[in-house]
């Protein structure tokens, strides 16, 4: 009874405050409806990017002004639009619910629960669609994100605020690496958003399960539009993760967000764009497919303390047919971001897992943002894993090799082999930086190669368990210095069997 | 079947033409019919409106009130669209 009572009050007050206002509105009629988008005749003064109401109660959003009509997107079920429907301009552009109470939500782009909980309460409402911050309010990537995957934070760092593409075949294990990363920032002070973009629905599931398996939902919001839902709702999704992102960076947070899959949003874009018909360029997509990426993916940035010193770090996917990485969406989403991990199918099925391509993966700024630890062991394991990659194409053709040639062809092969890992078992930096330091040094020479796996387990095992305190050390102070370095040997040597 | 683009283009501006004519008039909808009083009454309220010609429909879906149109802009002073505000504020309200 009391709660019906709250409720009365709540409708009373609301009422009170609003007395009859003289507020004028625009009002337009659909005269067209095509595969969720429609076609308005009326609305004069409409604006790019407005919210209509429809008399069905649908929301559209405009996407498409032309001399006599206005085009807009349906957001919802648009089976129940019909000709002569009225629309009226709502005067504000989409928007949606954010707040801290997303954490461990899956929301669909409107704000909308998709899980069984409540519907999202707050009265903070951001923009979906947002111009990136300025050059002003902007600092350099400085701070790494640990993706707790060896061959990346070794070879490819990712700093805060930088934006990786991580591109290859369906099923080399893009998501996972993005997974895997959510999953490894459970102690790294970040908000994770996971962006399902025509995903399958059981897909998103079995994301959403193995978060929650291993606590990872705690600190990370999933937005999905899959692939049963509308275009217009594919196509909004990552910008609506990208409002969700920008309020936990406003919250002065270093976010993570991942868009899974890029290739699909062009998709959406181009049904929706040809469905307009507007001119189609190359592949069929319309002229501002750039824009469509550029736009979002700058949004993504570290700004500086002024602004709050938080980050928002983006990892799209995009998916290539055939390894062909010089297709028009690939390159176009390559030339915008600061690098790119491709992903191999040959490497993939040689069982090299994550089976990234070294040669051709780059990062263009997480350099600077890679910790003085790893940096030191990374120095040289690039070095020796270009030089194996020149000998190992070579040496197929010649049947004698020299003492020399042999070395760096062994340590190569153990090199490649110690960068594998399974998973969802993710590597804290110090361990990471005791396995490479332990390859780099040659401690693995005279091991043959199939005991690598069991010798990498073993130790991981030991230094989790009896050396804790020197792991915490690194973890703390990220740097290695003469006397570390001793004890880290010390600690590999009781590691590996003398022969 | 094929337009003579010189008709298709006469048509299209006298279509225009038309269109532009209508969207000058002021519609009024109210619930019954409305005397000089209280069409009056109306543009005392709206006054960017006085002055220009109008016509008046009946609608009795709105209930009471008025609703008033040129062109695409309107204004709801009618109980129905108070109604359907109110059952919007208590969808929010939730």
């Amino acid at each position: 009874m009391k709660l019906i009572d709250e409720y009365l009050k709540t409708i009373e007050k609301e009422l009170g405050a609003s007395k009859l206002d003289l507020k004028s509105s625009e009002q337009g009629v659909v005269t067209e409806i095509k595969d969720g988008v429609i076609i308005l005749q009326g609305l004069d003064n409409a604006a790019y990017g407005e919210l209509l109401e429809l008399d069905n109660g649908c929301l559209a959003y405009v996407i498409d002004l032309s001399e006599e009509n206005v085009g807009a997107i349906v957001l919802g079920d648009y089976l129940s639009i019909r000709s002569g429907t009225k629309a009226k301009a709502l005067g504000r552009s989409l928007s949606i619910p954010v707040g801290d109470e997303l954490l461990g939500r899956i929301v669909d782009p409107l704000g909308a629960p998709l899980d069984s909980g409540a519907k999202i309460k707050t009265d903070l409402y951001f923009p979906v669609e947002k111009v990136a911050p300025g050059v002003v309010s902007r600092q350099a990537v400085s701070i790494p994100v640990q993706t707790g995957i060896k061959a990346i934070d070794s070879l490819i760092p990712i700093g805060r605020g930088q934006r990786e593409l991580i591109i290859g075949d369906r099923g080399t294990g893009k998501s996972t690496i993005a997974i895997d990363t959510i999953l490894n920032q459970k102690n790294e002070n970040m908000v994770c958003v996971y962006c399902a973009i025509g995903q399958k629905n059981s897909k998103v599931a079995g994301v959403a399960e193995l978060l929650k398996k291993h606590n990872a939902m705690d600190y990370t919001v999933i937005v999905s539009a899959s692939a049963s839902d509308s275009a217009a709702a594919q196509y909004l999704a990552p910008y609506s993760a990208s409002a969700v992102a920008e309020y936990f960076m406003s919250k002065g947070k270093d976010v993570l967000v991942v868009y899974d899959d890029l290739t699909k949003h062009a998709w959406a874009y181009r049904q929706i764009s040809l469905i307009l018909r507007r001119p189609a360029g190359r592949e069929a997509y319309p002229g501002d497919v750039f824009y469509l990426h550029s736009r979002l993916l700058e949004r993504a940035c570290r700004v500086n303390e002024k602004h709050g010193g938080g980050s928002i770090t983006a990892l799209p996917i995009i998916e290539t047919l055939e390894g062909d990485v010089s297709a028009y969406i690939p390159t176009n989403v390559i030339s915008i971001t600061d690098g790119q991990i491709v992903l191999d199918v040959d490497l993939f099925n040689a069982g090299i897992r994550p089976a990234i391509n070294v040669g051709l993966s780059v990062s263009r700024v997480g350099g600077n943002a890679q910790t003085k630890a790893m940096k030191k062991v990374a120095g040289k394991l690039k070095l020796d894993l270009a030089q194996y990659r020149d000998m190992a194409a070579f040496s197929q053709f010649e049947g004698e090799l020299d003492e020399e040639t042999k070395k760096l062809l062994n340590r190569g092969a153990k090199i490649t082999q110690i960068l594998k890992q399974k998973k969802n078992q993710p590597y804290g930096l110090a361990e990471q930086v005791v396995v490479i330091w332990a390859a780099s040094k040659g401690y693995l020479d005279s091991l043959p190669l199939h005991e690598v796996d069991v010798w990498e387990t073993k130790l991981i095992n030991d230094l989790r368990l009896r050396k804790k305190k020197l792991m915490d050390t690194i973890n703390k102070n990220k740097v290695l210095d003469e006397k570390l370095e001793q004890e880290i040997g010390k600690a590999i040597e009781e590691n590996t069997e003398k022969k | 079947m094929k337009i003579d683009p010189e008709v298709k283009n006469r048509l299209k501006q006298l279509l225009k033409k038309e269109v532009e004519q209508k969207n000058k008039m002021v519609v009024i909808k109210s619930a019954y019919q409305l005397d000089n009083n209280e069409i009056n009454m109306v543009f005392r309220v709206l006054p960017e409106f006085s002055g220009m010609a109008y016509e008046v429909v009946i609608d009795p879906q709105i209930m009471a009130g008025v609703i008033v149109q040129q062109g695409s802009k309107i204004y709801n002073l009618s109980l129905s669209g108070q109604l359907k505000s109110l059952s919007n504020k208590i969808y929010e309200i939730d």
